[in-house]
């Protein structure tokens, strides 16, 4: 093993450090350096991740990947938990990602959170986040991932309930906890269910419920499965989907991810667009070789991911408040993925779907960490207004970040030869190719005509929100105050940094064939052909800019007061309904159940605990008479103990 | 290899108990020489006899990375055994007095520190004897010499009547004890012809109903030390009678060395299966008994003193679980050292931030009088805090994989029978009375109260010794294999 493949190690270490680091810190009454170690840690991390991206060779293990040795946490009887690190080709490439710009998010952090009381608290928790992201990206095991699956979970649930005073942030964030919850429950009874499948089988043999869950045991052990079990195995399948679904915030679970944009605009660039997002994805990427086994639960992704990303555009299309915006935008992208993840369903699809995926996912991370920070900006200037009808025309008071910010947007909107056009463009051709299957090709037909519609949609709310904000007449509201001004160049340069990938990220990776090529050499993926026809980019291009054309039309627009539009529009302005929906079908049932329990609880319960918790301290007082104080009752007590022990050898009859 | 060569190896491998010895001696010896003016001035007195013992058990610990671990193969004839159980004796023994002699520092009785760090230094080189040995003769030897040191400790560092009364108390039932371990010991002797422990339990078979018994008397004889029920009469009133340093290593030397003793009586695997069926009834009942009597009595009391004597008791009722799990090798004797490293922690941990808060001029003698300590000196809060919640056995500290291990190896899976399902059901029941005492003392901690007047005197020494214990009761949560 050449010895730069320990870096590995640094990589989730090092924010580790930093996150211990900032929490001192956070005790200290001075907190303005908490930045340093943060911002230190974070790029020894980022150059670590590149140099093993770059120096290591996938091809000079047999298996594919590597396994480096952790340390042992701890050993009970035959358990043995321990933690290591599984480096392959799929893993490095989110790996590289999550680190280069969560580095430059805590760049642009220090400008966006300087002066803030929480400041070495919002480090520290940032810190934790990339080491629990960073540590399940890189996890050997199924359980080790959801260990820290819960870990990025809860660094998320402390962002974005950062300024826990203000009631919607504490309830945001409750609520993206819980809606992760109930998802992430059904995650665990998958694991649990695939430890109990997997003992069933050849490859369980000799292994404890830990290690039989390690990636390698569980896709020796999917082909089997999948004979013997193929009910199980899809049952298995969909527990899993539904924890990476959530994660991802697809339908029926999306309704968390807009109202996390309560916590600071840099964590909702990193966490809720860039990285923690894309972990649901990750994770059924990560499984590709189990979920081939199971068309009917990739088919279901690929319909959830498709109706997701429709009616989150379309959602999109009719919010006012520029965060929720892109909020809406990352929810339909992120459906995207999984639409493309869908058509693995196909036989001999799986790696090029993945590989859309991921390339998606890659370039998705950089133009819309680009635009949420872009927003951030354009907060930080209004005096925290966010809301679209209060300013317009910013372009002469925010010139770069309109720049910066148009470039983001033409990545999103998928202008042709940036970044998101050649990905969106490789999930359409995905589609494409699968929707020729004779089985279920029609799934994903009409799959593809979602893809095209949302792509319209998405181009039309992207150009609607920048030529709203950025251009028409200038209009600043009064929180700004007099002062509206420019960001400062330290939260500019990784502004300047994201928008060069969001360029030529798509170009350089995609047609060059580079990420595929990559990717596939990630074990139990196989490199295959596959063309993309050149009308899909000729009707991708014309969609896009057909899009940014009406978006620019309706910009500076009123509402339509009547009409179909109208009620579109405040079905839309409503989220669907949808959130209404689960308020009134779920969270108030279940409030009544929980009343009528506390009742209970109380009345009943707690009275017979209260009664039983008195019956010890009665013993107890009980007890204290025989403690007299005096030596000969103590001596002659103990005699009795003696005395009892002796006589219970002499009776003994069996020997 | 010949007596000679033996007797040889064997030095080298008692080279730290030598030097402690040496080094007690000579601390002892010092008051005599020491000139009268330096005997004046109390706090270069109280450093410099500090400092000399820190020195002796440094210089221990260097000569045991000296000499390595035991090379030659373990002799099962001579008096002592280097093995693991006995490396790891010495190691819970050096990190309990590096915590006690933090303690010491500014709380021994001033006048009679020579004798105090000269005894205490002995009692830390006993353990390990005990821990090592392979013989009848070299165990007593080692008992005693932990035993004699505590009754002068018991006797000098608190001279009023409480402290007369509770010296008094344990020289007697220590005696007592120690009868029963010697008559014990005397049948085992008299049934084997021989005091070896090897020879010892390789004849200890079928129907040998007097060796039992002889067996039994021993491990009667050692529960004293451990204060197993019905040997644990003395506890409170040694707790409450005695210094704050001294009752937290009341609470912990002796457990050691009980257990240790214990461990090389019975080792793992040693019993046939008609002697487990004599023995690991009466251990189970008197684990039982121990962990009931102790929470039940814990959970009635005011005075904290007691109240930490009882939760003593109770952690003993825990070990003692883990014992028969090591009998029935379901367990390794890692989980019962494991335990005990956890208990050092935290219980020496509890003792040193009491001792601040009292050096420092407040009271910790009922639960009342911690009452809004956490305004009042928070640093010592948070330590107690983190002994507390670790001997409670939550998460994120080290008390949790200690009470973990125990429980999972007292109910491993292979044992479905009712009696191994009856001790997993009290010993979580009696988790949950334990957290209602302990509870209620970081409650108190953290409530209001009139007085509030800030506690200000800092004592280093006692700040770092409840550093260590709270650093690595924490620390040992994360890297459990450490502990």
């Amino acid at each position: 093993m050449p010895n730069f493949f320990s870096l590995i190690w640094v990589v989730p270490l090092a924010p580790l450090v930093g996150c211990i680091l900032c929490t001192i810190l956070s005790f200290r009454g001075d907190k303005k350096d908490a930045h340093l170690p943060a911002i230190l840690s974070l790029l020894v991390s980022a150059a670590s991740a590149l140099i093993v991206l770059f120096l290591w060779n996938p091809e000079s293990s047999d298996a594919g990947y590597m396994i480096s040795e952790g340390y042992r946490y701890l050993q009970i009887g035959s358990v043995n938990l321990k933690l290591s690190l599984r480096v392959d080709t799929l893993c490095l490439t989110l790996l590289s990602v999550v680190t280069t710009i969560s580095a430059m998010i805590a760049i642009y952090s220090k400008g966006y959170m300087h002066g803030d009381p929480g400041y070495a608290r919002y480090f520290a928790v940032f810190c934790g986040f990339v080491f629990s992201m960073t540590m399940l990206v890189l996890s050997h095991n199924l359980l080790m991932m959801y260990a820290f699956w819960e870990g990025v979970g809860t660094c998320s649930y402390l962002l974005i309930g950062y300024w826990f005073r203000k009631p919607s942030a504490a309830r945001a964030a409750t609520k993206a906890f819980l809606v992760n919850r109930i998802a992430d429950t059904a995650f665990l009874f998958g694991i649990m269910l695939l430890a109990y499948a997997i003992g069933h089988t050849d490859v369980g043999v000799g292994q404890n419920w830990f290690s039989r869950l390690d990636f390698q045991n569980i896709f020796d052990a999917a082909p089997v499965l999948a004979e013997k079990h193929a009910g199980l195995l899809s049952l298995i399948a969909l527990l899993l989907m539904i924890g990476a679904i959530g994660k991802s915030a697809q339908f029926p679970f999306h309704v968390w991810l807009p109202d996390a944009m309560e916590g600071p605009t840099p964590v909702s660039a990193l966490i809720h667009a860039a990285t923690m997002v894309t972990a649901g994805v990750y994770l059924m990427a990560r499984l590709a070789p189990l979920t081939q086994h199971t068309p009917s639960v990739l088919i279901t992704v690929a319909w959830l991911g498709g109706i997701t990303s429709l009616i989150a555009a379309v959602m999109a299309l009719f919010q006012d408040d520029l965060k929720r915006v892109l909020a809406y935008s990352t929810v339909s992208q992120l459906g995207y993925l999984f639409m493309a993840l869908g058509a693995g369903a196909v036989k001999d699809l799986m790696t090029v779907a993945v590989v859309a995926a991921m390339f998606h996912l890659v370039t998705h991370a950089f133009f819309k960490a680009l635009l949420f920070l872009s927003a951030g900006n354009v907060m930080h200037a209004m005096g925290d207004v966010i809301d679209m009808r209060e300013f317009s025309g910013l372009k002469k008071v925010l010139p770069k970040t309109n720049i910066l910010f148009g470039i983001g947007a033409a990545a999103l909107a998928g202008v042709p030869l940036l970044a998101g056009f050649f990905s969106k463009e490789s999930v359409l051709a995905v589609l494409l190719d699968a929707s020729s299957d004779t089985m279920v090709g029609s799934h994903f037909f009409a799959l593809l005509g979602i893809g095209f519609l949302t792509a319209l949609l998405t181009a039309i709310y992207t150009s609607k929100a920048y030529f709203k904000t950025f251009h028409g007449p200038e209009k600043i509201p009064a929180a700004a105050g007099h002062h509206a001004h420019e960001a400062s160049n330290v939260m500019l340069a990784p502004m300047a940094f994201l928008a060069v990938g969001a360029l030529v990220a798509g170009a350089l990776l995609g047609p060059t064939g580079k990420i595929s090529e990559y990717i596939s050499k990630t074990p139990l993926l196989h490199h295959h052909e596959h063309a993309e026809p050149m009308w899909l980019l000729v009707v991708s291009s014309i969609i896009a800019l057909a899009g940014i054309f009406a978006g620019y039309n309706i910009s500076h627009k009123e509402a339509p007061a009547s009409g179909l539009l109208k009620t579109l529009a405040d079905f839309g302005r409503n989220r669907l309904y949808i959130d209404w929906l689960y308020n009134v079908a779920i969270v108030q049932p279940m409030l009544s159940v929980a009343n009528f329990l506390e009742w209970i609880d109380t009345n009943i319960i707690g009275a017979i605990t209260d009664a039983l918790a008195g019956l010890p301290k009665l013993l107890g007082l009980a007890g204290q008479r025989i403690q007299t104080g005096r030596v000969p009752s103590y001596s002659l007590l103990t005699a009795i103990g003696i005395a009892a022990v002796a006589i219970w050898i002499v009776t003994r009859a069996s020997w | 290899m010949d007596l000679i060569q033996i007797t040889k190896a064997t030095v080298g491998h008692l080279t730290p108990e030598i030097v402690l010895l040496i080094g007690g001696t000579l601390v002892m010896c010092a008051s005599v020489l020491t000139s009268k003016s330096a005997r004046e001035n109390i706090h270069t007195q109280r450093n410099n006899y500090a400092f000399a013992s820190l020195l002796c058990l440094i210089a221990a610990v260097v000569a045991r990375y000296w000499y390595g671990a035991p090379s030659i193969a373990p002799g099962d004839l001579g008096l002592f055994r280097f093995d693991a159980s006995a490396l790891a004796s010495e190691r819970l023994t050096f990190l309990g007095g590096l915590i006690l002699i933090l303690m010491s520092w500014s709380t021994a009785p001033k006048g009679r520190l020579a004798e105090y760090y000269g005894c205490l230094l002995i009692i830390l080189a006993a353990i390990p004897i005990v821990g090592a040995s392979n013989d009848l003769v070299s165990m007593f030897l080692g008992l005693e010499l932990v035993s004699i040191p505590t009754y002068i400790l018991l006797g000098i560092v608190k001279t009023d009547n409480s402290g007369a009364e509770a010296t008094l108390k344990y020289f007697l039932l220590s005696a007592f004890a120690s009868c029963f371990f010697l008559l014990g010991v005397s049948y085992l002797y008299g049934f084997c012809g021989s005091t070896n422990l090897s020879v010892i339990q390789a004849s200890f078979g079928e129907g040998k109903r007097l060796m039992a018994l002889g067996m039994l008397l021993a491990i009667c004889g050692l529960s004293f030390r451990i204060t197993a029920v019905p040997f644990h009469f003395y506890a409170p009133d040694v707790f409450e009678g005695t210094s704050v340093t001294m009752a937290g290593a009341m609470s912990y030397l002796p457990k050691v060395a009980g257990f240790v003793a214990l461990i090389r009586l019975i080792g793992a695997g040693t019993l046939s299966s008609g002697a487990s069926s004599v023995v690991i009834p009466v251990l189970l009942g008197c684990a039982a008994l121990t962990m009931c009597v102790g929470n039940l009595l814990a959970l009635a009391q005011n005075n904290l003193r007691r109240m930490m004597a009882y939760s003593s008791v109770a952690h003993t009722g825990y070990l003692l679980l883990a014992f028969v799990a090591l009998i029935r090798q379901d367990a390794s004797p890692g989980v019962m050292f494991s335990y005990l490293a956890a208990y050092a922690a935290m219980t020496l941990g509890l003792f040193a931030c009491l001792g601040e808060i009292e050096a420092a001029g407040g009271k910790s003698h009922l639960i009342g009088d911690l009452a809004g300590m956490f305004q009042r000196r928070p640093a010592a809060s948070i330590g107690l805090t983190v002994a507390l919640i670790s001997l409670i056995g939550l998460p994120f500290t080290a008390g949790f994989w200690a009470k973990f291990m125990v429980f999972v190896s007292a109910v491993a899976d292979r044992r479905v029978d009712s009696i191994s399902m009856l001790m997993g059901a009290l010993m979580a029941i009696n988790a949950v009375i334990a957290a209602g005492y302990y509870w209620r003392i970081l409650s108190t901690l953290y409530s209001k109260s009139e007085s509030q007047v800030p506690l200000r005197v800092f004592r280093p020494s006692l700040f770092f010794a409840y550093t260590i214990c709270t650093v690595l009761t924490i620390l040992w949560f994360f890297v459990p294999s450490a502990m």
